[in-house]
């Protein structure tokens, strides 16, 4: 099993991933965790009963030069229920690159449903398997706004580290 | 005479589109399971997308389940409709398929012996003057008699127009909304006094602005609680937080229904 380990500001968080079912979005993850892309970058989009989004901005909320899109896995069967993780992208289906979410809720609605625009769906690739009260506590943080961004966490929730853990 | 029920559930700004299907699907769902909790729902306007007469696309596959979803609907509990700023055409013929009563806007409704006014909102934001400009012409019977007998195709040519302009609106809108800056697309108070000020007991509820919120507002000598309805969107969790919720009110009082997580 593949697992990474995210050290934050607010405790550790590892998640395994799923190499089998969605080989891409694992295949692309680790090398952003190898190429260090992940150290110092935020979650910088906390929904409190939904999910929080990561991995593509760094404090103050300046987003970060990421690599190419990927193909989106959200037909792998992997649901978006409460702790997985998955790849975040724009409206368009196939553009994900290095943001990332945690749900923090069985959200159905970000399930693959048709292979068109509407139905894509998110493609989960791991879940959290050992610090649930750390996401916990990070859904629960304080939000404003910030320039253009709704959800913005007041104080910054850092991941300082991230590390393969196993591969 | 006042429509009167034990008890009822508020929607509206639904705005019901084939392209935002996640958000129509919980729709669907809310008239099967939560709707016939109610003796009476209220859809306080845009539960469309837009509409630019009964006559367009009555037969897609899409207005057919809506109008499927809407019969089963009035069978089950009494279904109360009012115009809102994007599907003001909505017009006797698909009322009459679809079982729903037209109410004018405002309406006094009483809910569990407590009388409200329902309102879609859009008349109340009276400090977009353009905006108001713009309704007052739009509600014009004559006018509006007029642009239904276009072609559909220049009608619908005609709403795209007005909808990229208010969709551009809206986002902004969406966006600003957390930091109360934008007064001009929000309720006014002075429009809700105006609303309130013949009423013993005022209780306004609207939409519109997609705030919602529950307010205790005072302008003068004349107070109220004011209760606004959310929007409802699935379809764009990338960039907005899933949401869509319903007012419910019975004997327990005033309570929003979340049907996220539920």
């Amino acid at each position: 099993m593949t697992k990474v380990l995210l050290k934050t500001n607010h405790g550790d968080i590892t998640l395994s991933l799923d190499s089998v079912k969605a080989p891409k979005s694992v295949a692309n993850f680790l090398q952003y965790v190898k190429s260090g892309h992940y150290d110092g970058t935020i979650f910088h989009r906390v929904i409190n009963n939904f999910m929080v989004q990561g991995g593509g901005m760094t404090a103050g909320m300046k987003e970060k030069r990421s690599g190419a899109a990927i193909e989106n896995e959200a037909d792998n069967g992997l649901k978006n229920d409460r702790y997985t993780v998955a790849m975040a992208r724009t409206s368009d289906p196939h553009s994900a690159t290095a943001q990332f979410f945690i749900n923090v809720n069985d959200n159905d609605f970000l399930n693959h449903t048709a292979p068109n625009a509407q139905g894509w769906g998110y493609a989960v690739f791991g879940k959290v398997t050992d610090g649930m009260d750390v996401v916990d506590a990070i859904r629960k943080v304080k939000t404003g706004s910030s320039g253009f961004h709704q959800d913005v966490p007041a104080e910054d929730v850092v991941i300082e580290k991230a590390t393969v853990l196993e591969e | 005479m006042i429509p009167q029920y034990a008890s009822a559930l508020l929607i509206s700004d639904i705005h019901l589109t084939p392209s935002m299907p996640l958000t129509a699907q919980r729709f669907f769902d809310f008239c099967e399971k939560e709707a016939p909790k109610a003796e009476a729902v209220l859809i306080l306007g845009d539960l469309f997308e837009y509409w630019v007469g009964d006559d367009a696309a009555s037969n897609s596959p899409f207005q057919q389940e809506v109008k499927r979803a809407l019969v089963k609907l009035s069978t089950k509990t009494k279904t109360y409709y009012l115009h809102g700023n994007r599907d003001f055409l909505v017009g006797p013929t698909f009322l009459k398929t679809t079982g729903m009563t037209l109410l004018p806007d405002p309406s006094l409704i009483e809910i569990a012996n407590a009388r409200y006014i329902i309102t879609h909102g859009d008349a109340l934001c009276t400090a977009d003057v353009g905006y108001q400009i713009f309704r007052h012409w739009v509600r014009k019977p004559w006018l509006q008699k007029l642009f239904l007998q276009l072609p559909l195709t220049w009608r619908r040519s005609i709403a795209d127009q007005l909808r990229s302009n208010s969709y551009s609106q809206y986002q902004r809108a969406a966006r600003v909304s957390k930091q109360r800056n934008l007064i001009r697309t929000n309720v006014t108070l002075e429009a809700c006094a105006e609303l309130v000020k013949d009423q013993a007991i005022a209780k306004l509820i609207h939409g519109h602005t997609h705030l919602p919120a529950h307010h205790h507002e005072q302008l003068g000598e004349h107070t109220w609680q004011r209760w606004v309805l959310s929007d409802w969107d699935l379809d764009h969790p990338e960039s907005m937080a899933p949401r869509a919720s319903a007012l419910f009110i019975d004997s327990q009082g005033v309570r929003y229904i979340d049907l996220i997580n539920s």
